[in-house]
């Protein structure tokens, strides 16, 4: 089954030349795309707004 | 924390760090005024709290070398200052901050010979903020990456938990108010029997004052152990002072995590190439913060010192932050 991807968002006004997440050494910047890297927790990130599930269909 | 000196402390304005020159804080204070409004049917005086001020003065030797007391403060600068007096040199020492105007350089020629300063900054918009340290007092990154994490502990009293329910997401009971609200970040311990297991942190969606979800998918229910919250609720004041930087244009940002994993950013200081340095700004965040705290720096960049202090918002504070 291939994984949930989504797109990272800013819900704190972050300047755009900033990243908004962080894991490992690994950055993300408003817009990228998001594929939960392995043992990842994401549900905050879901629940804050920093990150919107993509639907099948609209990547 | 306990009773201290008054020993190794630190001093910065504008970036400038004058722990060198300067021998004496005067005053350092957050007057605020007080209306009297007493109505015919009380038998003592009411009062209202009005606005409050900051105020830091401070005491300090003549020193003309380059980036010492006469450079940075003989300009009497009419732009807003950011000061910094930090207790120490280790992160979580308490550092009183303020963005002010300085309005005097003032000086003593005594019979002695001596030459002493004076100086009053008095504050531009804010009161007087009591942070903590995010650095250890002044420190160096020699490129962008990341501090040690600072990890704010719990924010409030565990409560104990009654039982997880059979579902996705899976219904919390609390023996008692848990006094949350959705977004919250919560650290379960000792919660026994579930599958899976729940111990570590969660994010709440509130139900009642008793009840709330976490999106785990429980197949078999638990009870027992407790919940805390680890997030605060009134977002963060932070003040940076820029000391120097080798070479770029580094950018200083706060980060938080529930875990001390997953880091988003909190707030980012505005760049600050090479030769704009000294300076130092004051921003601000809203809503929750994570238990953990650190600073990420970025862009391409040698040696940027840095001394940067934060304050959790409260729900008392004049200005609401959540």
């Amino acid at each position: 089954m291939p994984k949930k991807t989504y797109i990272v968002r800013n819900p704190r006004g972050i300047p755009k030349d900033v990243h908004i997440l962080r894991i490992g050494d690994a950055v993300w910047y408003e817009g990228d795309k998001f594929i939960p890297p392995m043992g990842a927790k994401i549900e905050q990130l879901l629940e804050r707004g920093f990150l919107e599930e993509v639907k099948r269909g609209e990547a | 924390m306990a009773k201290r000196s008054g020993l190794a402390q630190q001093f910065y304005i504008g970036g400038y760090d004058l722990s060198g020159d300067v021998s004496a804080i005067n005053n350092a204070s957050s007057p605020r005024g007080v209306a009297e409004v007493t109505a015919l049917n009380k038998s003592a005086i009411e009062r209202v709290l009005l606005l409050s001020d900051g105020q830091l003065e401070f005491a300090t030797w003549f020193d003309n070398a380059a980036l010492a007391a006469h450079a940075a403060l003989s300009g009497l600068l009419t732009t807003d200052r950011g000061v910094m007096w930090a207790f120490g040199g280790s992160v979580g020492d308490v550092a009183g901050c303020l963005e002010a105007k300085q309005i005097n350089y003032d000086w003593t020629r005594g019979a002695d010979k001596s030459l002493a300063g004076v100086v009053a900054c008095l504050g531009q918009g804010s009161e007087l903020t009591w942070c903590v340290m995010l650095t250890s007092g002044q420190d160096t990154f020699a490129s962008a990456g990341s501090g040690s994490s600072k990890d704010d502990g719990t924010q409030a009293d565990a409560v104990t938990i009654t039982s997880s329910s059979v579902a996705n997401p899976t219904l919390i009971t609390a023996a008692a108010v848990h006094g949350l609200t959705t977004g919250d970040s919560i650290l379960i311990a000792g919660h026994t029997g579930s599958t899976p297991a729940l111990d570590g942190t969660h994010t709440v969606t509130v139900l009642t004052t008793t009840t709330f979800t976490i999106p785990v998918n429980v197949t078999v229910g638990g009870s027992g152990g407790t919940m805390t919250l680890i997030s605060t609720r009134n977002g963060v004041i932070a003040y940076l002072q820029v000391v120097d930087i080798a070479s770029g244009t580094p950018t200083v940002t706060i980060e938080d995590s529930p875990n001390d994993s997953t880091w988003t950013t909190l707030l980012s200081f505005t760049a600050v190439a090479d030769g704009s340095e000294p300076t130092a700004e004051r921003k601000t965040a809203t809503g929750v913060i994570d238990r953990y705290l650190w600073i990420a720096t970025t862009g391409t960049f040698t040696d940027l010192d840095l001394a940067l202090a934060y304050r959790r918002g409260e729900s008392t504070d004049d200005v609401d932050l959540s």
